[in-house]
């Protein structure tokens, strides 16, 4: 019905070689050459997949973990990957290294690249040791110096960490158990709200009070005590984990919310009843005949939960919930930005916001693309 | 040896009376002229007492008009707003060399006697309450009996009015005479007054005096329950003594504009108003040398704020013209560079706090609390810790490492103490610990001796502590193979860990160090490293919450140090016992000081004069206060 | 219709119950109390807190009385007298302390509101028919770099640009000179100059959202077979779309309509504390914290109240909207 989909749909139907292999094809076949049609979502495909090997290759991929400190080199400003000196000769892929000082006024620390000092990147060094997923030793990185100075392209922040190194270890834990959250509210909503909508009456009563109830409870002298409660002793990835399910048990009140508004609407449509008089089974009309109706709405507002939960935690710190060391988290990296002398004068600790922008896009153009593809009448 | 006290008390007398002869003809705001000449007002010099106080100006001469603007954080921040105006008899100067000196204030004049049990103060003659009704003894006496003794009122009466055990005796000599009688000597008297009649009773009860004429109607002694009750009502509390104290809407000076005050400023629009404001007090007692009345200032005025980062946005827009307060170090490099937009200066004043960690030595961990008491290990936790790198993140480069010992300017100042176990060495660390038989094992930390791995909750408080700094003190142990798991909880927490001793080690201020003899308790343990050990100590036993320290402890002789520079009979005897007491506290090192002498960033606008440039930021000398807010002026 | 509307609100009392007395125990959850709460802030504020305060506080105010009979005390003045107590902290009654707030608040919540309706759902709308063109893609990445910082930080990040490139004068309702001046129309011209700021935060990140639950609403409905039968009739597209799909979309729109009913009361807390705004939401945080009870019951059975209601009306809606539906 747009343009886009009119114009793929000719790009398929011309030559009648392909037109055979379409009506062979199996329908898994056919969504994927759908979804291969679909550039930004091949792309979001491909970016995520590449997400995903960075953090889990953490301890490979980050030139040094997340807490080595160096206070020598505060607040340093990203590092400009240059392949030609000054004399304009080619020397590879190297940074220069900084001076650094302090601004007599203000107090700032100041960077100032000094060109004679080429620093080169070089990559599958050996450099501060590691163990991997807790397991096994190791010190090879994927790239790094092999001298006394450090690297930091992505800068560093106000204890001189960097920020290449912490983003890519609090995405291996925003990544991963924060969506867990997401995943559990949405399991959790989904299928309260279609019970609710699909059976009405005492069962839509029971699950809408109980909706109320939960949303009129008030959160923050909850995770209080909940912070005083957890002793300091428990794994801080527990801990976390143990957060995110809270957050999910809580949020899962709109999807809910929503999805049952919409089976009260669709519920008496031909294609439900059709369904229902054919004797197929309940389960079976809710996640077959009725949820599908909604992919769209139900991949937004995925994708719109992804940030709010990686981010519920960052409200969360400054109760004393958040993580501690040894990990660290996209949330609590941004819980540190949170003030103007960042913004004004170290932007560059924002990146985790910037990483959670890209996820997040990723997802929505990879949901977007798949629904395309799965859906038989968009073709 | 006495006569150094009456020295003091004599030259603040003289500060106080280089005055005016009475040829002089005074000055007063254009604003009160007004009212003087629409005969609202009597004229300056029968609102001026007899001989009126004289403040001394940091610069010239200034001149009258303006509003002060400044920002407040809500009901809580009593006193953002109480420290500007508060007065009392006597206070602590500090004087553009650093030095700091008594003064008096209210007074006349005051002497102690020979074995200083006994105080006489004198108030200044004529002076009045903002009403214009004169302040007299009278005022005294309603305080001494009606509030201070009046078990319903005060059931914890200031236990600095206390010695040996008994509240002072009050004994008014005339109307402007008074004099204040101790069990035991208390040659430290003076200096505790001058810092512990602040806040409580503070200038919500200003030392001694109270203004009776007004308050009488709020005590059931003086007036029929009915007409009390329908006060109650009208003002919404639950009794009549929910009018009185810190809240109360009758008694807390910044919430009620009726009550009469004898500060500069008294409250116009009471909190929790999205702007308070504060107007000149017309029968203010005080003048600059050429006999203007001040504060030179009309109004002040506090904008409300619910985050740092809102006020911060408040200063570098240039709408804040004096704020020191909620300013952190941090974020000196930002405000300096917005100066010129928002025209203002920032003034770095030097903090007398330290930055500091309290150790449990009550512990109730049987392992910790034995290491915790060991003074190798104190040294061990103290030299793990890069001081330097604090200082280079969380301070800008601004503070100097310190261990928490007397500031400078202090009477016990002790350079060899303040620098003690604060350099960095991981390797005297590491061999303290295995000096205690702490074994290192594989995974770089140590074992205690039950067999677990040694490892230290470090309770810090947010907002109050850059997490920075809990983060560094984690890494340096870490090396020495202690396991720190930094803790942040908020200040209601906090303050219940410190009080039952459930904690291990705590992220503290130590403040008050500058002139430690007017209030020690800090040092001595409460609600620090000993609060059981203190309220023992403090309740000569009798408290239920004290825990008495064993025998051979060596807080029982920073206890004895203290007792007797509280009940010295002359201010040299106190010293010493004082200097005993700081002697003790180096020797084994309960706080362990971080860095301190900060810079506190003072946003000050460029069309303020007077600002003193470099002071102290300090308890005892009341902050933004230490700057004189009544000789601030607007420059024409 | 009507008996169902009376069924729910005969439910709303014992689920008001049941919030009161679930929120009055959870408000006692952190460790603590108001004494000891109000006795951390004195020393932090550089008071010398005379031994036994926490105590007497404590006696004072009867915090020392066990929980139940505070709380039959307290729901009592409620309903018989209609008094909400005197809250801990400001030593006022807490209806002063509320309705002082609520005017503000709920002019601000209510045309922040309006302002993400009227962003949102038309170009929601027009995202979805325009699926995949330049301004869809605009707006999808533009929504999410809303989304991608927290609220507090978008908030302080759009203050500083407007402040540090635009020379603006951000934070607060009014400039110092107007604070405390009385209404005019001056005062109306200086609060709306003042206004747009704090709105267009509210709003921004409230419309990021909505934009995207309304494109795939849109996106669920047009893909459906009337819709074209529809178009094959002859109507032109606009026509269509405005007077069917759009209608169905907003379902999921409608069934959490009323939960901004409370949002209104309650304001948008993190952003009005970073935008200094002086509504009731930072009033509620601050009680919550400070552990003053009384003022944070209040609130939150009001909160309660009008979340019920705000299902209420919400189900009412949803059947005006959509004859199809039936609650039974």
């Amino acid at each position: 019905m747009t343009e886009t989909t009119l114009n793929d749909m000719q790009d398929v139907e011309t030559g009648t070689g392909r037109e055979e292999r379409v009506y062979q094809a199996t329908p898994a076949q056919l969504m994927w050459w759908r979804f291969k049609r679909h550039k930004v979502a091949m792309l979001s495909g491909i970016i995520l997949i590449a997400a995903y090997l960075i953090v889990a290759l953490a301890e490979f991929v980050a030139p040094y973990d997340a807490f080595e400190a160096n206070s020598r080199s505060t607040l340093q400003p990203p590092q400009a990957i240059h392949f030609f000196d000054e004399q304009g000769s080619f020397r590879g892929p190297f940074v220069y290294g900084f001076k650094r000082g302090r601004d007599p006024v203000t107090m700032r620390p100041i960077y100032v690249a000094d060109t004679t000092k080429v620093i080169p990147i070089n990559f599958f060094v050996r450099g501060q040791a590691y163990k991997f997923w807790g397991l096994f030793e190791g010190n090879l990185h994927l790239y790094g110096t092999t001298g006394p100075d450090r690297i930091n392209l992505l800068g560093t922040d106000t204890l001189g960490r960097d920020m290449v190194s912490r983003l890519i270890h609090g995405g291996r834990i925003s990544l991963s158990v924060g969506l867990i959250g997401v995943a559990v509210s949405f399991v959790l909503g989904i299928t309260l709200g279609s019970i609710s909508g699909y059976f009405g009456g005492i069962t839509d009563n029971i699950v809408q009070r109980g909706m109320e109830f939960l949303r009129s409870i008030p959160t923050i002298p909850l995770w209080m005590g909940l912070a005083a409660a957890l002793p300091i002793t428990w794994d801080p990835l527990f801990v976390y984990f143990l957060v995110t399910l809270l957050l999910s048990l809580i949020g899962w009140t709109y999807v809910a919310r929503t999805v049952r508004g919409r089976f009260l609407s669709i519920k008496n449509e031909d294609f439900v009843l059709a369904a229902r008089f054919c004797g197929t089974s309940e389960a079976k009309i809710i996640t077959r005949h009725m949820l599908p109706s909604m992919t769209s709405y139900i991949i937004a507002a995925l994708t719109l939960a992804v940030p709010d939960m990686i981010l519920g935690e960052t409200a969360l710190s400054f109760l004393g919930l958040g993580l501690r060391p040894p990990v660290v988290s996209w949330g609590v990296l941004l819980q540190d930005a949170q003030n103007l002398r960042t913004i004004a004068q170290a932007p560059w600790l924002l990146a985790p916001g910037a990483a959670i922008v890209i996820i997040v896009l990723a997802f929505n153009f990879l949901g977007d693309g798949l629904r395309d593809a799965a859906d038989p009448y968009s073709k | 040896m006495q006569n150094k006290l009456m020295k003091v008390a004599f030259l603040s007398t003289l500060l106080s009376m280089t005055s005016l002869s009475m040829a002089f003809a005074f000055n007063e705001s254009p604003m009160l002229k007004a009212l003087v000449d629409a005969g609202k007002l009597p004229p300056v010099d029968q609102r001026l007492p007899k001989k009126p106080a004289v403040i001394p100006v940091y610069g010239e001469i200034g001149t009258y008009g303006g509003t002060l603007r400044r920002a407040y954080s809500g009901i809580g921040d009593r006193m953002g707003s109480t420290k500007l105006v508060e007065e009392r008899a006597i206070k602590l100067q500090q004087s553009l060399d650093g030095k700091v000196d008594l003064v008096n204030r209210f007074v006349e004049s005051w002497s102690a006697n020979a074995d200083s049990t006994e105080f006489t103060f004198s108030l200044l003659d004529g002076m009045k309450w903002s009403d214009g009704q004169p302040v007299t003894t009278d005022d005294v006496k309603f305080w001494y009996e009606d509030i201070f003794l009046n078990s319903e009122l005060s059931p914890a009466p200031p236990g600095f009015l206390f010695s040996g055990g008994k509240p002072f005796k009050l004994d008014v000599v005339d109307k402007r005479t008074f004099k204040v009688k101790f069990e035991q000597p208390y040659a430290l008297f003076p200096y505790v007054l001058a810092v512990q009649s602040t806040g409580w009773p503070g200038l919500d009860k200003p030392s001694f005096i109270q203004p009776a004429h007004y308050l009488k109607k709020f005590l059931p002694k003086y007036t029929k329950p009915e007409e009390l009750d329908a006060i109650v009502k009208a003002k919404g509390v639950a009794n009549w003594r929910g009018l009185w104290d810190l809240k109360g809407p009758i008694q807390a000076w910044w919430l009620n504009p009726d009550l009469p005050v004898v500060t500069a400023y008294k409250v116009v629009t009471p909190p929790p108003a999205s702007t308070i404001v504060f107007e000149r007090n017309p029968y203010y007692w005080a003048t600059d040398k050429a006999g203007n009345q001040l504060p030179y200032i009309d109004r002040i005025e506090g904008k409300l704020f619910q985050d740092h980062q809102a006020l911060n946005l408040m200063v570098v827009q240039g709408q804040i013209d004096f704020q020191s307060r909620f300013l952190e170090a941090r974020d000196y490099p930002l405000l300096k560079e917005n100066e010129k937009a928002g025209n203002y200066t920032v003034h770095p004043w030097k903090s007398g706090e330290n930055l500091a960690m309290f150790v449990n030595i009550e512990s109730k961990d049987p392992v910790k609390a034995k290491l915790f008491n060991d003074v190798r290990f104190r040294e061990a936790l103290s030299v793990a810790i890069d001081r330097e790198a604090i200082n280079e993140t969380v301070f800008s480069g601004l503070a100097t490492p310190r261990s928490a010992s007397p500031a400078k300017g202090s009477p016990y100042y002790d350079a060899d103490f303040e620098k003690k176990w604060t350099g960095f060495d991981i390797n005297r660390a590491n061999a303290l610990l295995d000096q205690l038989g702490l074994k290192k094992g594989a995974d770089g930390f140590r074992t205690g001796p039950d067999g677990k791995r040694l490892s230290l909750v470090l309770e810090t408080v947010e907002p109050n502590f850059p997490p920075e700094m809990a983060e560094l003190v984690r890494q340096g142990w870490q090396q020495a193979g202690i396991e720190g798991l930094v803790r942040t909880v908020d200040e209601n927490a906090n303050l219940s860990h410190l009080k039952n001793s459930e904690f291990d080690v705590s992220m503290g201020y130590a403040d008050r160090l500058l002139m430690p003899q007017a209030d020690p308790t800090l040092l001595l343990g409460r609600e620090s490293y000993a609060n059981g050990y203190f309220e023992w100590f403090n309740s000569d036993g009798k408290s239920p919450s004290g825990v008495e320290p064993p025998a051979d402890h060596p807080i029982r002789k920073l206890f004895a140090a203290w007792k007797g520079a509280s009940s010295a009979k002359t201010i040299d005897e106190a010293n010493k016992k004082m200097n005993e007491l700081i002697g003790v506290m180096k020797d084994n090192v309960w706080m362990i000081g971080l860095v301190g002498e900060s810079v506190t960033p003072f946003v000050v606008s460029n069309k303020i004069g007077n600002f003193p440039d470099v002071m102290t930021n300090e308890e005892a000398l009341r902050n933004e206060g230490n700057a004189i807010p009544a000789q601030l002026y607007f420059k024409k | 219709m009507i008996s169902y509307i009376l069924n729910r609100i005969a439910w709303a009392v014992p689920m008001l119950f049941l919030v009161s007395v679930a929120s009055f125990a959870v408000i006692q959850l952190p460790p603590g109390d108001f004494a000891s709460a109000m006795v951390a802030e004195m020393r932090t504020q550089g008071d010398v807190v005379p031994e036994g305060t926490e105590e007497r506080i404590r006696h004072e105010y009867g915090l020392d009385r066990p929980i139940y009979e505070q709380y039959v005390s307290w729901m009592g003045k409620i309903v018989l007298h209609g008094d909400f107590g005197t809250s801990l902290g400001f030593n006022q009654p807490v209806s002063n302390l509320i309705w002082d707030r609520l005017f503000l608040t709920v002019s601000i919540s209510l045309a922040s509101l309006i302002l993400t309706w009227v962003i949102a759902i038309p170009i929601g709308v027009y995202a979805a028919a325009r699926q995949y063109s330049f301004l869809d893609y605009f707006f999808t990445i533009f929504g999410f770099i809303g989304r991608g910082f927290p609220e507090f930080l978008s908030a302080l990040i759009l203050m500083w640009f407007a402040y540090s490139w635009f020379g603006m004068n951000v934070g607060g309702l009014f400039s110092p000179e107007m604070q405390n001046a009385p209404w005019s129309l001056a005062k109306v011209i200086d609060l709306a100059n003042h206004l747009w700021i704090p709105l267009l935060v509210l709003a921004s990140s409230g419309a990021a959202g909505l934009i995207r639950i309304v494109r795939a609403n849109m996106l669920d409905e047009l893909n459906k077979p009337y819709v074209e039968t529809a178009l094959s009739q002859g109507l032109t597209e606009w026509s269509v779309i405005w007077r069917y799909p759009v209608r169905v979309a907003l379902n999921p729109f409608i069934s959490t309509i009323g939960w901004a009913l409370p949002a209104l009361i309650s304001g948008d807390v993190i952003t009005s504390v970073v935008l200094n705004l002086p509504t009731t939401g930072p009033l509620l945080l601050k009680a919550l914290q400070s552990q003053d009870m009384y003022l944070s019951g209040a609130f939150i059975l009001i909160l309660g109240a009008f979340t019920i209601i705000g299902t209420i009306v919400s189900d009412i809606l949803l059947a005006i909207s959509d004859p199809r539906i039936r609650y039974r």
